[in-house]
């Protein structure tokens, strides 16, 4: 199930507005393959699967039409804009929408560290040099054998 | 076309906890075996570190499968040599005791999960799959922070104990562990298998069983390439008989496929979950030490509490929100832990073939009661208040309809003060029960006391499917220790009917027409 091209564009403006560029954490054009990403979901995905990630992409894009009362796709939005309806949806009543909203937050993730420097910058791998030793000394650890300090 | 032809003794359908145990034992009995794995075989050096390709390559579906209705619960599973096995995270539990009686005194499974013999099982897989308890050194902030939590909170936790003493403690056990540490059955049994003369097909997909007046002689499928693309046709005979081990999931849908109804698929069960995140001060480095290393169980409480940590594609989704906010959270993961609860839940669901989509789909039903929901909510407001006691600035409970972030433990309360509906958590399900059940009456189980399918001679079903009910517990020793029973006895039976009929025709049991109930020809 290859997307369209105005789907495409679709997929890049939701999932880059996950982000924004005056937040801590960063994701520059092009650091992040989400197009990528989409398709390697639909590709592994079952039928059902597949038309989820389709229709997710089209809610999340007609949204500010359904949501706002917009004529208007997601893409046409100033990017502050995107964001904050995004960040609607994540929250949204409605179990459909916020489901599909967050099926498409994954397919960010996924793109986002995907990416060395993205990956980096979040700190998940910095050197965990001894972490909180304190922490650890201090607790009595139990174990099937006993416990042990 | 490329079609496949074989034919042993034994054929074996799945190659994970259940499957990769019964060729195991079966080989070393010097039977003939056959495996055929839907899935590939993978390479430990080519399996991709990031989430998506690793998903792409062992994860069935990418993942996305989930139970039908308004509020599906997503299904992990493999497909791959090593089944679920090659994805998780190696927690070794043996059966509860309780459950073991209740198995035995209600179920008529008295001989196969005998004390002494199960225990004896167990003992041997433990030294053949390198159990030992995660040492403190592997436990990483988040097993710490949470032992941490549980102690401040009185409660009772213990080192995770795994198959894999050589842990080195890189938090990828779900890409698949780097080094083989852990003994997980595509670099143990499988390989074992193999080198006792057993035979593997990987990509060999199996849609149903063949029967011949009333006895299993083989399956019939089709072989894949690397996309799933069907590129040939797949036949295997069975000379003494068929064992599928396909999952609670698959394995109803292979009988069912074969004609075979009744008790199939009629009681699915499962341990579902959800975790809670937290955000601390100091550095908590979850990508540090064992995938999972502590452990609160509350098995009277119907629930069990683990440390889990998942790689960074799993936690950013988790934290709440996008923008700024979510950046800035993004930007500091190595602060994050999270931990989770798996409940013991009394829902029963439904297991069928799906009416449409490639062979080997299914279509499960299975709904939650609201007991289960509140042991759901109880779980979830312990873990937060363990992280408060932790030390968390921040926990993030993951509800809907609860405030996404809270930073008091007094706002625990939050959690508590109304039920909250499935939709409203983000669970998930892996440890998956109970479709083919086995038990001494036709009428409520699907395979007897031998694993046998009722009514059909040379018919098995080893794998988590198998076992009557869940357990509490983790489950893949529970599946392999009752496999090693069920395949143990097997090769015993066949091996005096074999020597009865000094090496003349192999034939084991004499054909029996099936049973009225079992639609198959
Ligand atoms: C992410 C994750 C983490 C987990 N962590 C733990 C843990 O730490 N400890 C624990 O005890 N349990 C854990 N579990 C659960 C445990 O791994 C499973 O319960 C166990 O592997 C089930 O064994 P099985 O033999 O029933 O099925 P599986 O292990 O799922 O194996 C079934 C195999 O059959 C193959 N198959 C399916 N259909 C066909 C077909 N038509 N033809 C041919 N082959 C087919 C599949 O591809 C698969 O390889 C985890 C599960 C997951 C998903
Ligand atoms: S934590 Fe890492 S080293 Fe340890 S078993 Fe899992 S993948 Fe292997």
């Amino acid at each position: 199930m290859a997307f369209t091209d105005f789907e495409r564009r679709w997929i890049v403006a939701i999932m880059s507005a996950f982000t924004t560029p005056e937040g801590e954490l960063t994701v520059a054009d092009g650091e992040a393959d989400y197009v990528y990403a989409a398709e390697v979901m639909a590709a592994g995905s079952r039928l059902k699967a597949r038309v989820g990630l389709r229709v997710a992409v089209w809610v999340v894009a007609l949204a500010p039409a359904w949501a706002l009362g917009r004529a208007q796709t997601l893409d046409e939005l100033p990017a502050a804009g995107r964001t904050e309806l995004i960040a609607r949806l994540l929250d949204h009543r409605a179990y459909l929408v916020r489901g599909l909203a967050t099926l498409l937050k994954l397919t960010a993730t996924l793109a986002m560290m995907r990416s060395p420097a993205v990956r980096a910058r979040s700190g998940y791998d910095r050197a965990a040099d001894a972490r909180s030793p304190s922490t650890r000394r201090a607790l009595p650890l139990v174990t099937s054998q006993g416990v042990m300090t | 076309m490329s079609d496949l032809e074989d034919e042993a003794d034994f054929v074996i359908v799945g190659t994970g906890a259940g499957g990769a145990t019964a060729a195991r034992v079966l080989s070393a009995a010097g039977h003939s075996v056959v495996m055929l794995e839907e899935g590939a075989r993978l390479v430990t050096a080519d399996r991709p570190r990031d989430l998506l390709g690793a998903m792409a390559q062992a994860f069935r579906d990418m993942g996305t499968n989930a139970t039908e209705g308004a509020s599906p619960l997503p299904l992990l599973q493999a497909r791959c040599v090593g089944g679920a096995t090659a994805i998780n995270s190696g927690i070794i539990w043996r059966l509860p005791d309780e459950v073991r009686r209740e198995w035995s005194e209600r179920r008529g499974l008295g001989e196969l999960v005998d004390e002494r013999g199960l225990s004896e099982a167990f003992d041997a897989i433990e030294g053949e799959l390198e159990i030992t308890d995660t040492a403190p050194s592997l436990w990483g902030g988040n097993a710490t922070l949470m032992a941490r939590g549980a102690e401040a909170l009185g409660l009772v936790g213990k080192a995770i104990a795994r198959n894999a003493s050589r842990c080195k403690g890189s938090a990828q056990c779900l890409q698949g562990c780097p080094g083989e540490a852990r003994q997980s059955m595509d670099v143990s049994y499988v390989p074992r298998a193999i080198r006792q003369g057993a035979r593997l097909h990987a990509r060999a997909r199996v849609d149903r069983v063949r029967f011949d007046g009333g006895r299993a002689t083989g399956v019939e499928g089709a072989v894949l390439d690397a996309e799933r693309r069907v590129v040939g046709a797949l036949r295997v005979r069975a000379r003494r008989a068929v064992i599928v081990a396909a999952s609670a999931v698959q394995s109803p849908v292979i009988l069912w496929r074969s004609g075979l109804r009744g008790p199939v698929g009629e009681t699915f069960m499962a341990h579902p979950g959800c975790a809670v995140v937290g955000r601390f001060d100091e550095p908590v480095g979850m990508g540090f030490g064992a995938t999972q290393a502590y452990e609160v169980p509350l098995r009277e409480r119907r629930m069990k509490l683990e440390s889990i940590s998942l790689p960074p594609e799993m936690i950013a989704a988790r934290l709440p929100g996008a923008g700024p906010a979510w950046q800035e959270r993004l930007a500091h993961l190595d602060h994050v832990a999270q931990w989770a609860v798996q409940v013991r839940m009394e829902a029963v669901g439904r297991v069928r073939p799906a009416w449409f989509g490639r062979g080997g789909e299914a279509s499960v039903r299975y709904a939650p009661t609201r007991a289960d929901m509140m042991r759901v909510r109880e779980g979830v407001a312990t873990l937060c208040r363990m992280m408060f006691a932790a030390g968390a600035r921040e926990v993030y409970p993951g509800i809907a309809g609860v405030r996404s972030v809270l930073r008091d433990p007094s706002e625990v309360a939050l959690v508590e003060a109304r039920e909250h509906p499935q939709s409203h958590y983000s669970m998930m399900a892996s440890h998956l029960f109970a479709s083919c059940p086995a038990g001494a009456d036709p009428a409520t189980s699907a395979v007897g006391p031998d694993l046998a399918v009722h009514g059909v001679n040379g018919l098995y079903v080893m794998d988590s499917s198998a076992l009557p009910t869940n357990l509490g517990v983790n489950p893949q020793h529970s599946i392999m220790g009752v496999t090693w029973r069920a395949a143990e006895r097997l090769a015993q039976r066949t091996e005096s009917a074999a020597t009865r009929c000094v090496g003349a025709v192999r034939e084991t049991a004499a054909s029996v027409p099936l049973s009225s109930r079992t639609g198959a020809a």
